[in-house]
């Protein structure tokens, strides 16, 4: 069991030392992700706003239009989503940037404000 | 529908991507949105079990992993290029037992399922070659899913259909299907029907995961009594809409959407930069990955010696890909009828400029994966 969990904790911190950064609270300050389900009429350059839809258990993250609102997506696939939920569980605030969008591809930077 | 097998970390350079996906995790969050009951049966490290709820319980996904000792990653030059894999050998491989009515298995680094089910459909994803019936798994219908490479590997036939009837045979399946990327997919059943399944068109080509889209989208409609070919068709459709996007789950309507049809030719002229070691490995990377479409022969040629006219490509029944990595060099292409002659399909780096677009009859792409396939789609 030892060995076992040995490996495991080298593995989480390979894990968690990926493209995450942070600032000492443990939260990422920067990481990319596609849009799950994107909406169309986004556009490169637009921000978005990172909030929790705490309706199913785990939460999911839901990002929104910064002016009207509307849901646009959310995240998901995407390695460190429980620092994440935790992180806007703990107020810790975020927006998402708009890189890129191809055919039906939306790519987005979730950066931490 | 139970899915069992990896969750991955899959990295690529070219477009810049990381994702926690792999090939169940995948296939599990594609097909939340069209189905439910789906539990994902994977192998994890302990420590990082949240982070899969995180990822996939918010689609009604229902996770059940066993404990692995990393979690594995893969690293990509571009979607079509063969991968790295990290650690290249999992520490230690496991089996577990998974007992259910309707499942869909793919193979893992970490270990094996051993599957007890009604109907199943296996995707091996190369290696290490297994057969699904080794230790003990059963079920009472099999479909065998696999790529051309891997079918032909697993064989010693001369052919796509000797191979997968041999399949057939050793597998006891009642469905072998073998895709075959630019040129869509076949379908083999035990009573010795066969039929061809064409790709799809799609304006980008995400291409990493593709296989995992195909091989559940099958599995959903197959197991739910649709026929084998109507099955594969719809899950080539909804690969091409997934390459498309790269965004899951997968739509529940699909476009409308124009098959490509192969038109005969067997070469491919590849003009790539070739001055310097990295623009070598480029060029071996991207020969690679057309050797992996299934076309049999490439010429590659130097872009600044080809600009130059130095060498003339024999174009005859051949289609032609350049990659352009400056803006000079398309234009100089572009405003070259006889550099331009045989309608060549151009890659512009997209760090360069962004561009798709036709003129003269080239087919300018800003996505590489989608430049090879559209070179693939007229050299095949």
């Amino acid at each position: 069991m030892g060995g076992s969990s040995t490996k495991s904790s080298t593995s989480r911190r390979k894990a968690r030392a990926t493209g995450t950064g942070g600032d000492g609270d443990g939260c990422p300050t920067k990481l990319k992700a596609v849009i799950t389900g994107p909406a169309g009429g986004i556009s490169p350059g637009a921000w978005l706003d990172v909030t929790l839809d705490q309706t199913p258990a785990p939460p999911r993250v839901v990002l929104s239009d910064l002016t009207s609102g509307n849901i646009v997506g959310s995240l998901t696939g995407i390695p460190d989503l429980d620092v994440l939920i935790r992180c806007l569980q703990n107020d810790v605030s975020y927006r998402a940037y708009v890189e890129g969008v191809t055919g039906g591809r939306v790519d987005v930077t979730v950066i931490k404000q | 529908m139970i899915i069992a097998g990896g969750v991955y970390l899959e990295r690529c350079v070219t477009p810049d991507t990381t994702q926690l996906l792999g090939s169940a995790g995948r296939a599990a969050l594609g097909l939340s949105s069209l189905r439910n009951g789906i539990v994902l049966h994977t192998f994890h490290p302990v420590a990082l079990w949240p982070d899969l709820e995180a990822n996939f319980r918010p689609y009604g996904i229902e996770c059940r992993p066993s404990p692995s000792s990393e979690r594995i990653e893969f690293s990509y030059v571009f979607p079509l290029a063969r991968p790295v894999q990290s650690p290249a050998i999992a520490a230690s491989r496991s089996e577990e037992l998974i007992n259910g009515r309707d499942v869909l298995s793919f193979g893992c680094v970490e270990g094996d399922f051993v599957v007890r089910a009604q109907q199943a459909v296996f995707d091996p994803q190369g290696a290490p070659p297994r057969r699904f019936r080794e230790h003990g798994a059963q079920a009472r219908r099999l479909a065998v899913v696999l790529n051309a490479k891997e079918v032909m590997a697993r064989t010693s036939k001369g052919s796509i259909d000797e191979a997968a009837g041999a399949l057939l045979s050793a597998e006891t399946a009642d469905v072998v299907l073998v895709k075959d990327g630019p040129n869509g997919a076949y379908v083999f059943e035990q009573d010795g029907a066969s039929h061809s399944v064409p790709a799809y068109a799609s304006s980008s080509n995400y291409k990493i995961g593709s296989g995992d889209v195909f091989s559940s989208i099958f599995a959903h409609c197959w197991f739910d009594g649709m026929d084998p070919a109507s099955a594969a068709d719809l899950a080539s459709r909804y690969t091409a809409a997934y390459v498309e996007s790269a965004a899951l789950p997968l739509p529940t309507e699909l476009p409308h959407q124009v098959p490509r049809r192969p038109s005969g030719a067997k070469r491919l002229v590849l003009v790539v930069p070739l001055a310097s070691t990295p623009a070598r490995w480029f060029a071996h990377i991207l020969r690679e990955a057309v050797h992996d479409l299934g076309v049999a022969e490439v010429e590659v040629i130097d872009l600044a010696r080809f600009l130059a006219g130095d060498v003339q490509p024999v174009r005859s029944g051949a289609a032609m890909l350049v990659c352009a990595h400056d803006r000079e060099a398309a234009s100089a292409i572009l405003s070259n009828p006889r550099l331009a002659e045989g309608a060549p399909t151009i890659f512009m780096d997209t760090s360069v400029a962004p561009q798709t677009g036709e003129g003269l009859g080239h087919r300018i792409v800003s996505d590489l994966s989608q430049a090879l396939y559209e070179a693939c789609w007229a050299a095949v």
